[in-house]
């Protein structure tokens, strides 16, 4: 090969070929979505997660659930993952999802963790085959797992709580906010739980703004317990 | 030809009679390059170790998952991308870098210039992999598949590099004659594309993040961009370089050279979005993934037949030589990886192959099959040129290529295998999910067998190495063939 300019314009045309291919354009495609709502602008889906959801990924990550669990459902005409029901949970079993994974099912997820391979099920809805599943502390090992699963246990200790979650409504007056906002203070302030002050967003979530239109908006309270509860 | 009266020749470090200046040259540039190469492949063997230690620690725990799973970072799912990453990070990029560095010293026919600035780039990048490990196992994993570490250990590794690469493209500018062999344009390439990737992969992740399922394409992009265009482009160049040098003929063809480069660096890039297969992607994406990785049957196809009709008619020296051995065996390696990535990126297959351990073997057959057989090659012709002496035992080297020979072959074939049955019972709706997974455990078991075949070959190797880095060597001017040579005068050597 002669001369030098023509070999480097090349290497970095190939290059550039294939990163603006393959990662700047399908992120003007689908890099930038919104919630999608109804005519009235109400029920919008999906919704940001809570603060517990979001610990729950962290620990997903950090301790490589995704090398085993996938979240996502491949479309039914190259898979039966539609078809799949749950081997454990309430009976009769659930089923893994009703549709295929969308790109906008993920727009809040940071670490996204579709996985890429599945020695344990899909765990894209498994918040639905327990219902209940939400409101366990995150550490708790899931109730649903086979007997004969190569998931490790999770811990010698046994099961145990370490928060609570509150969820409910505010109502749009403010004299009953004010009476609701005091009553989470003083939940805050007492001496079982622990509530790091810098970031009270992650204790008190709401889920959406309150408007004129509105008689009331949904909220989340999550309060770490400072001594974790052992389940008897 | 330069020639040979416009050699300066300062104190030769070799004996005069060695003869002829450009062996007195050759053995200059290879003494300059000394101390920084061998402390890539010191630091590259210690990372191999500890990588197959863990790999066999991550394969025995897959199937008796409840060993030391009380213990938080002796769990599985923090080790595996330990392992992951100190093989990738720690052993192949060292490794690679390490040869890239002679060969580029070789060819430009130039001595290394500063080596100190080398040697404390290495000690950073070091420094970086232990960071990231020490990261991952404290439960700082970021969670993206092969970039795990977290991103303060990615600054010190970029740190690195930028020490490490700048004087290798320094050599560069300072090289003597006009032509660039192709082995040049492949680690110039490699060179140039690994920042790029990773600063984009960082930049995109966790800079300025990307938004939802673009997170996941960055992700492989990177991932298959770094085992195509920095791992493989770096051992395609070796191989190119290595086969023609050992049996002593020129390449067959520079066109065909030529044409395999250009459409590698065009197709391979472009492969990756193939692993996310039916996923909440737009389906011109993984299509678009998918051709490409058809299409890289022409570089393989290309540079297979280059390098078949360089071999032609001196096969038999594999008999004796342990680098053409383990180098032709990478390069063939490199068209079964191929081939395999191109059957198991097809649709009707990967509804068959997606989310099994088949992604596993194809991982494998690329990054040791493929990769990490043709450094073995190359560090059995450069490290007696470092250290000047000669391999001790030559069947210390057999045993290393056939335990790593059987060993990856054995771990390809039981994945791929194990993959089939375990994605033919998932989508059998008549099967209840966990009897996929019952499927699959034999073969997950014939695994830790191969890992230990691995773990046998690489502490042989290990132990080869270390007497050769302490002066153990043999003194000879006859390089240590495989078998004795049944040619003339030889034989009172072996």
């Amino acid at each position: 090969m002669k001369g030098l300019v023509p070999l480097f314009i090349g290497l970095f045309g190939t290059f550039a070929f294939s990163w603006v291919g393959l990662t700047v354009i399908p992120n003007w495609q689908i890099g930038a979505l919104n919630p999608q709502t109804d005519e009235e602008g109400t029920d919008a889906y999906p919704t940001p997660k809570s603060g517990m959801a979001d610990r729950g990924r962290q620990i997903y990550a950090a301790n490589g659930c995704i090398y085993c669990h996938s979240q996502q459902i491949r479309p039914d005409y190259d898979s039966a993952d539609i078809d799949r029901v749950r081997d454990a949970g309430p009976s009769p079993g659930p089923k893994w999802a009703e549709r295929r994974s969308a790109p906008r099912d993920y727009i809040f997820d940071r670490p996204v963790v579709l996985g890429q391979e599945r020695m344990g099920p899909d765990v894209a809805n498994i918040g639905k085959a327990a219902p209940t599943e939400e409101e366990k502390p995150a550490a708790a090992p899931a109730a649903n797992v086979a007997a004969t699963s190569p998931a490790p246990a999770t811990g010698a200790a046994g099961p145990a709580i370490d928060g609570i979650m509150v969820r409910g409504l505010y109502l749009y007056n403010p004299k009953q906010q004010e009476i609701v906002l005091d009553y989470f203070r003083n939940l805050a302030n007492s001496p079982f739980f622990t509530i790091d002050p810098k970031t009270p967003e992650r204790v008190i979530k709401s889920n959406s703004v309150p408007n004129d239109a509105e008689w009331a908006f949904p909220y989340e309270l999550q309060l770490t317990l400072r001594k974790p509860v052992k389940l008897p | 030809m330069t020639p040979a009266a416009d050699i300066p020749l300062k104190e030769p470090t070799v004996s005069a009679a060695a003869g002829d200046a450009e062996q007195l040259e050759r053995a200059r540039i290879d003494a300059s390059t000394r101390v920084p190469v061998l402390m890539f492949y010191a630091s590259a063997m210690v990372w191999l170790l500890i990588g197959t230690l863990l790999a066999g620690f991550v394969s025995f725990k897959l199937h008796s998952p409840d060993w030391f799973s009380d213990v938080s970072f002796l769990t599985w799912g923090r080790l595996r991308p330990v392992h992951m990453n100190v093989m990738v990070y720690g052993w192949a990029s060292m490794v690679a870098m390490g040869t890239a560095i002679w060969l580029m010293a070789r060819l430009c026919r130039t001595t290394l210039r500063h080596p100190l600035i080398i040697v404390t780039g290495i000690w950073f990048w070091n420094i970086g992999v232990v960071i990231g490990v020490i990261g991952i196992l404290m439960g700082y994993s970021t969670g993206y598949d092969w970039l795990e570490f977290p991103p303060y250990a990615a600054v010190v590794l970029f740190v690195a590099y930028a020490l490490i690469i700048s004087w290798a493209v320094l050599m560069f500018r300072f090289r003597r004659g006009d032509q660039i062999y192709i082995t040049q344009w492949y680690l110039l390439a490699a060179f140039l594309w690994f920042p790029w990737l990773y600063a984009a992969a960082q930049a995109m992740l966790f800079v300025v993040p990307v938004q939802g399922v673009m997170q996941a394409a960055v992700g492989w992009w990177y991932a298959n961009n770094l085992l195509f265009l920095w791992l493989g482009a770096i051992a395609l160049g070796t191989a190119y370089y290595m086969i023609p040098k050992v049996i002593g003929r020129p390449v067959y063809s520079y066109h065909l050279a030529t044409i395999g480069f250009w459409t590698y660096a065009l197709f391979s890039s472009w492969t990756g979005m193939q692993r996310l297969v039916d996923g909440p992607f737009p389906a011109w994406m993984i299509t678009a993934s998918i051709a490409a990785t058809i299409l890289t049957i022409i570089p393989v196809a290309t540079v297979g037949l280059n390098h078949h009709m360089t071999m032609q008619g001196y096969f038999p020296v594999m008999r004796y030589s342990p680098t053409l051995r383990f180098t032709v065996f990478g390069a063939m390696s490199y068209t079964v990886f191929s081939v395999v990535g191109i059957l198991i990126s097809l649709r009707s297959t990967a509804r068959y192959l997606h989310f099994t351990e088949a992604s596993i073997a194809y991982s494998h057959m690329g990054l040791y099959a493929f990769f990490t057989m043709i450094m073995f090659g190359s560090m059995y012709y450069i490290v007696p040129r470092l250290v000047g002496r000669e391999w001790r035992y030559a069947t210390l080297i057999k045993l290393h290529f056939w335990a790593s020979a059987y060993g990856v072959g054995l771990m390809s074939l039981m994945l791929l295998v194990g993959g089939l049955t375990q994605g033919a019972d998932q989508n059998d709706t008549s099967m209840t999910f966990i009897e996929s997974v019952a499927s699959v455990l034999p073969y997950v078991r014939g695994r830790t067998v191969a890992a230990l075949l691995l773990t046998v070959s690489h502490f042989i190797f290990a132990f080869h190495f270390g007497l050769m880095l302490f002066g153990l060597g043999r003194t000879s001017t006859v390089p240590t063939f495989l078998n004795p040579v049944e040619a003339e005068g030889s034989e009172e050597h072996l």
